[in-house]
């Protein structure tokens, strides 16, 4: 018997049924989270505004343009940044990999907040490209930089945990540093901006951000889901998964563009809500296994419920204001990483 | 037969593996010997084709590992490597079970879990099935990753397929070693694999082994029979041993004693 680690068997019912469990769950926040606000509406009332049968009524318009697409929003990037979190774990088999932490998200917020500051020009032209240019630029910036992190923290084929998080110390510093560059040359109106893009926000969600949004995350969680036996494969290790047949360089490529699809998209519509993508798969992973076929849908659900609750939070608990919501994630997530770091050192020791 | 012809494996501009050839054959058992840092591990990775430079030297069943495809190959051979990865929170069976991934390439079947079941039984896993391998010991750990080798070419697809195991009882007691040495045996006898393995205890590749290859510098020294390669000069150079070689009575198989040349 070794004593290295605690052995941690997964919690509750079958993985199936876990996924069940947890989009009940999801949509029981989402109702909550429609009910709550500047004026609270019954779940009934909610309900019956969602079916369509209360078409003409404050309520229904409340729900339908005020709170669905904030709501909305926040279930598409908590499912992005879950996934995007999953995908990087598997790839760096690293459970402490998480976009946000490595420098991915400050990467798509600072590309993004390019665009609104050096491109406001072009994007008051309006139209389809002007609105298509800010979530491309995002998703090119998250790409740029989870390659970047993904080159520098390998060693010898391996990838090195150290190494990751240290690149991912520096990739945020420079990205921060880039964004407080890109303030000084900006206007009042768009340094009120400084903290959507660190702190994050649900706000701002429109309906055609919203369809944006599910598209690329759809994208990105249909393709992962098709690289999940691969995934697991990856898991042994890359001269492992060779040995089995899994092309390691073409899976490595596309996890690393699909997880900037999903993060650059998030990213561009809610600016940065840290912490997501570490916790969604690490309370996945307790609930369905680390099976990335039960995972990956599994981190999407966990992400989605996490952001509506702490949108919800955020919005109600010092109403009329409202707080930024990555106060709140970062508030639960950074002492989650704490625990994660504090146990991972047990287990090397 | 997987085969290398006239391979050599440079890094920088030492020859980790010098002019080797080489055949695996459907059907025998191939312990391949040799002192630390003779060039077995590095052989026994260029017949996986793990490394490029050699996919041109090494053929399996008549073609060059270049003109074979990842995926098929992985249906052709297996490959069991030295250290494995200890901290994975999949449970015994399910890494088991990716043993299986080249032939259902997502999600395993009921036949795939059929398959980790019996690989389990043979290396003695099964009551290890539901647990977290982080859990458990590195032998253990050795065993699940032997029956998820055992896994991958459980069954004969047209054509010979092989087994290559990298010092495939190092982490294991003594009980096991013989166990699994037997096990990788009537593998090859039973089921026409190729087996290759790298084995460390001289006797004990003598007593499991169809035929031992000698390595030595990066070049073959010495293949053929165990009796024969026991009792070779060659063998006593390579390890600088004085040795003295008798038959076991009991098993017919040859005994080495030996101790550092003076």
């Amino acid at each position: 018997m070794n004593l290295r680690s605690v052995e941690l068997p997964r919690i509750g019912p079958p993985a199936g049924m876990t996924l069940w469990l947890l989009a009940v769950a999801l949509i029981g926040a989402v109702v909550h989270a429609l009910g709550s606000g500047a004026v609270d509406l019954p779940a009934a009332t909610v309900v019956s505004a969602l079916l369509g049968q209360q078409v003409g009524s404050d309520a229904d318009l409340v729900i339908w343009t005020l709170r669905l697409p904030r709501v909305l929003l926040g279930v598409i990037a908590g499912a992005g940044m879950g996934i995007a979190g999953a995908a990087m774990q598997g790839l760096m088999r690293n459970p402490l990999a998480d976009p946000g932490l490595v420098g991915v998200s400050s990467g798509a917020a600072l590309a993004a907040a390019a665009v609104v500051i050096l491109g406001e020009r072009a994007m008051s032209t309006g139209g389809w490209a002007a609105s298509a240019l800010l979530p491309l630029t995002a998703f090119a910036g998250a790409a740029l930089t989870t390659a970047l992190v993904y080159a520098a923290s390998r060693r010898n084929g391996r990838s090195s945990v150290t190494l990751m998080l240290l690149s991912g110390i520096a990739i945020n510093a420079l990205a921060m540093s880039g964004i407080g560059l890109l303030l000084f040359m900006g206007s009042d109106a768009q340094v009120r901006q400084f903290t959507f893009w660190t702190l994050g926000s649900l706000a701002g969600a429109t309906w055609p951000g919203v369809i944006a949004a599910a598209v690329a995350v759809g994208v990105a969680l249909a393709l992962l889901l098709r690289k999940a036996g691969p995934l697991d494969a990856l898991a042994l290790g890359e001269a492992q998964a060779a040995h089995l047949g899994v092309a390691v360089g073409t899976l490595n490529r596309a996890c690393v563009v699909l997880i900037a699809l999903s993060v650059g998209a998030t990213t561009a519509l809610t600016g940065t809500i840290g912490f997501i993508g570490l916790i969604a798969p690490h309370l996945a992973r307790r609930l369905a296994g680390p099976s990335h076929h039960m995972l990956l849908p599994a981190s999407a659900l966990a992400g989605a419920l996490l952001v509506v609750l702490a949108d919800s939070a955020a919005r109600t608990w010092v109403s009329p204001a409202e707080l930024p919501i990555g106060v709140l994630t970062a508030l639960f997530g950074a002492p989650f990483f704490m625990l994660l770091l504090r146990r991972r050192a047990a287990q090397e020791h | 037969m997987l085969s290398a012809r006239h391979l050599t494996v440079m890094a920088g501009q030492r020859r980790l593996i010098d002019d080797v050839s080489i055949d695996v054959r459907p059907g025998e058992m191939l312990a391949l010997i040799g002192p630390n840092g003779a060039g077995k591990t590095t052989l026994l990775r260029a017949l996986s084709g793990d490394i490029d430079a050699a996919c041109d030297a090494v053929s399996c069943n008549g073609r060059p590992l270049r003109h074979i495809p990842a995926a098929e190959l992985a249906t052709l051979r297996a490959v069991h490597a030295q250290h494995q990865r200890s901290d994975l929170d999949y449970t015994a069976q399910q890494v088991v079970a990716l043993g299986r991934f080249p032939h259902h390439g997502g999600r395993p079947g009921a036949d795939d879990r059929a398959i980790a079941r019996a690989a389990m039984a043979l290396t003695g896993c099964e009551a290890m099935a539901d647990r977290l391998c982080s859990t458990l010991s590195g032998g253990e750990q050795a065993r699940v990753h032997l029956a998820r080798a055992l896994a991958q070419i459980w069954r004969g697809t047209p054509g010979a397929h092989f087994l290559l195991l990298d010092e495939p009882v190092a982490a294991l007691d003594i009980a096991w070693q013989h166990r699994v040495l037997a096990c990788a045996r009537d593998r090859a006898h039973s089921r026409m694999t190729g087996v290759l393995a790298i084995v460390h205890d001289l006797n004990l590749a003598a007593r499991y082994a169809d035929r031992l290859v000698l390595l030595a510098d990066g070049r073959i020294r010495a293949d053929g029979a165990p009796f024969e390669v026991l009792q070779s000069a060659a063998l006593a150079d390579a390890f600088g041993l004085d040795c003295r070689v008798w038959i076991d009575p009991h098993t017919s198989r040859p005994l080495l004693m030996a101790e550092p040349a003076a």
